[in-house]
């Protein structure tokens, strides 16, 4: 299972220009990529247009061999779960294991109960994501961080082939974010993972492939080692950065 | 509590407030006189159909309501707001003031309903993106526009015209015809209520906002219209029947989401119940306290539905 991106085109209504201009990628099993670029560059509506949410000016998305549009939604989203950036706080607060059983397919629709399975797949991603303790508790309590992993287990709960994930560690403390790192390693070999960041060490270090968003434009991609260079960065983001190895393990810093 | 307590709960309270209903009113009957010569006591009988036009109106506009601030994720969202009262004023006004009413006794709720559903049908067709934010900004548009035409002819009518549109929009149950209004109502609420109950895992979803819902599975932008319709659906047909009556729809969902929190599965029922009981009990009210000329039940919801929302806005449901 994979998707493929083709000379994506889309403009934000109302804007002259078009906001991302012949966009192509691919994200398959077995890979972490990561897409970069700075704020305002596109990558959260590029996502949008892989879930299919917003549709392209021109170009096309293609899942699992079928342009996403296809699918129907139901479909789509037991090959391809999203974790958005920003999530509006419902009116109903709902407790954590609530919203996270709200990602199953195929929920009894007028009981709402679980089946066995489900019960188990729920039990077993909340765990996962270390949410077990706090699956009785109202999502409004929560810290942004703890809400973050609550939407990831939502997306994962489903165990989709494809993870895309936006910005899953902005609101994540170091300990936090390491446990996403490791999760997102874990996963890896069975689905294929595109992470949205600002955070090029997370890109270094759980990134297979690394994508860099600047002008509407893949501007450079490739592995870590030669995309996350200063060369390379530098131009992107019109600042300096210093990259060097610490205990064996790259690090990369602006300066 | 239990999903199926809480609804055993509200269903003994709406049990117990028709009963009031039927034995509660202007003036006092006897037990003993409830059936004369093997027949039902008209009084009797017209309070039975009074009440059950309470609890199917009450109930139509908490459900609408719950569906109005889920989809457009705002407590202040309430089922009047797509045009429908304003619509609905507009053709019941228009029924009265142009001499349709002579018509017959079903003129002016038919006028209404239409009234409701053109302004309905103009919002939809006039928002190109129909997003929840731009429906509600095109309903209100739409809304003042037929407030504003109904102050024109309000203004141009006669003055015994006025106080029949003046009426008519403080909302009573008094003139429902239980086969011709009450009965399609009922259907068309139990039809949307089984209807929700299937969709209730797609409302929970919207309530995260329609990229959230898409993310999940859920066609959002199509529920969204098809969600929005059916909750004008029942308000215009509850302002055909009996008026615009407010509060209602937006203060008992409001109430019972506060209460029980929790999915839309587990409260929709609760909140269709507490509507019931809320509008029976205000009309109740409105018979009792003034017996010679009763108050207008949208009066009654108001001045009793508001303390009450501000006592409770002050307290938050305890975490699970």
């Amino acid at each position: 299972m994979k998707l493929t991106a083709e000379r994506l085109v889309y403009t934000h209504p109302g804007a002259c220009e078009p906001l991302l201009n012949s966009v192509s990628l691919e994200i398959a099993p077995g890979q972490i990529s990561a897409l970069l670029g700075r704020n305002g560059s596109g990558k959260s509506t590029l996502v949008r247009l892989l879930s299919g949410y917003l549709k392209p000016d021109s170009g096309s998305v293609v899942l699992d061999g079928r342009p996403v549009s296809e699918w129907s939604p139901a479909e789509r989203v037991q090959r391809l779960a999203v974790v958005q950036q920003h999530v509006d706080l419902p009116l109903t607060d709902y407790t954590v294991r609530e919203t996270v059983s709200m990602g199953l397919s195929g929920v009894s629709r007028l009981s709402g109960a679980l089946s066995p399975e489900q019960s188990d797949r729920l039990g077993r991603t909340l765990d996962m994501l270390d949410l077990a303790s706090l699956a009785g508790r109202l999502c409004g309590t929560l810290s942004g961080g703890e809400r973050q992993r609550v939407f990831m287990a939502a997306a994962l709960v489903r165990s989709p082939g494809l993870l895309l994930l936006d910005e899953p560690t902005s609101a994540a403390d170091p300990a936090v974010t390491m446990k996403i790192v490791s999760l997102l390693r874990n996963l890896a070999p069975e689905i294929g993972i595109l992470v949205v960041t600002h955070d090029l060490q997370l890109a270094l270090d759980c990134a297979g492939y690394v994508m860099l968003l600047h002008e509407g434009r893949i501007a450079a991609a490739g592995t870590p080692a030669d995309v996350l260079t200063p060369e390379t960065l530098k131009p992107v983001y019109g600042c300096s950065f210093r990259r060097f190895d610490c205990e064996g393990r790259p690090v990369i810093l602006p300066e | 509590m239990k999903a199926a307590r809480i609804i055993l709960v509200y269903l003994a309270a709406a049990l117990a407030a028709a009963v009031c209903g039927v034995l509660f009113g202007a003036a006092r009957i006897p037990l003993s006189e409830f059936v004369q010569d093997g027949a039902l006591n008209p009084i009797v009988e017209l309070r039975i159909v009074r009440t059950a036009a309470a609890a199917v109106v009450g109930a139509s506009l908490a459900v609408s309501g719950l569906v109005f601030q889920a989809v457009l994720r705002n407590s202040l969202a309430e089922p009047y707001l797509l045009g429908v009262s304003g619509g609905a004023g507009l053709g019941a006004a228009g029924a009265i003031i142009l001499g349709f009413s002579a018509w017959g006794f079903m003129s002016v709720p038919l006028f209404a309903l239409l009234g409701a559903v053109a302004a309905n049908l103009l919002v939809f067709a006039a928002v190109r993106r129909r997003s929840a934010e731009e429906l509600l900004l095109g309903g209100v548009m739409i809304g003042t526009l037929a407030s504003s035409m109904l102050m024109v002819l309000i203004t141009f009518s006669h003055s015994r015209d006025m106080a029949g549109v003046v009426w008519w929009m403080l909302g009573s149950m008094q003139n429902v015809d239980p086969a011709r209004q009450l009965a399609p109502a009922a259907v068309l609420l139990c039809a949307a209520t089984v209807y929700l109950l299937f969709r209730a895992g797609d409302v929970d979803l919207l309530t995260f906002g329609p990229e959230y819902a898409w993310n999940h599975g859920v066609n959002a932008r199509l529920m969204t219209v098809v969600l929005l319709a059916l909750a004008s659906l029942l308000a215009a047909v509850t302002v055909s029947m009996a008026g615009i009556i407010g509060f209602c729809g937006l203060v008992v969902p409001h109430i019972v989401r506060r209460l029980h929190g929790g999915s839309h599965r587990r409260i929709l029922i609760p909140a269709a119940l507490a509507g019931a009981v809320f509008l029976m009990l205000a009309d109740i009210l409105g018979r009792v306290v003034s017996p010679v000329r009763e108050l207008p039940v949208g009066m009654v919801t108001a001045a009793v539905g508001c303390p009450v929302f501000l006592w409770l806005l002050n307290r938050s449901r305890a975490g699970s």
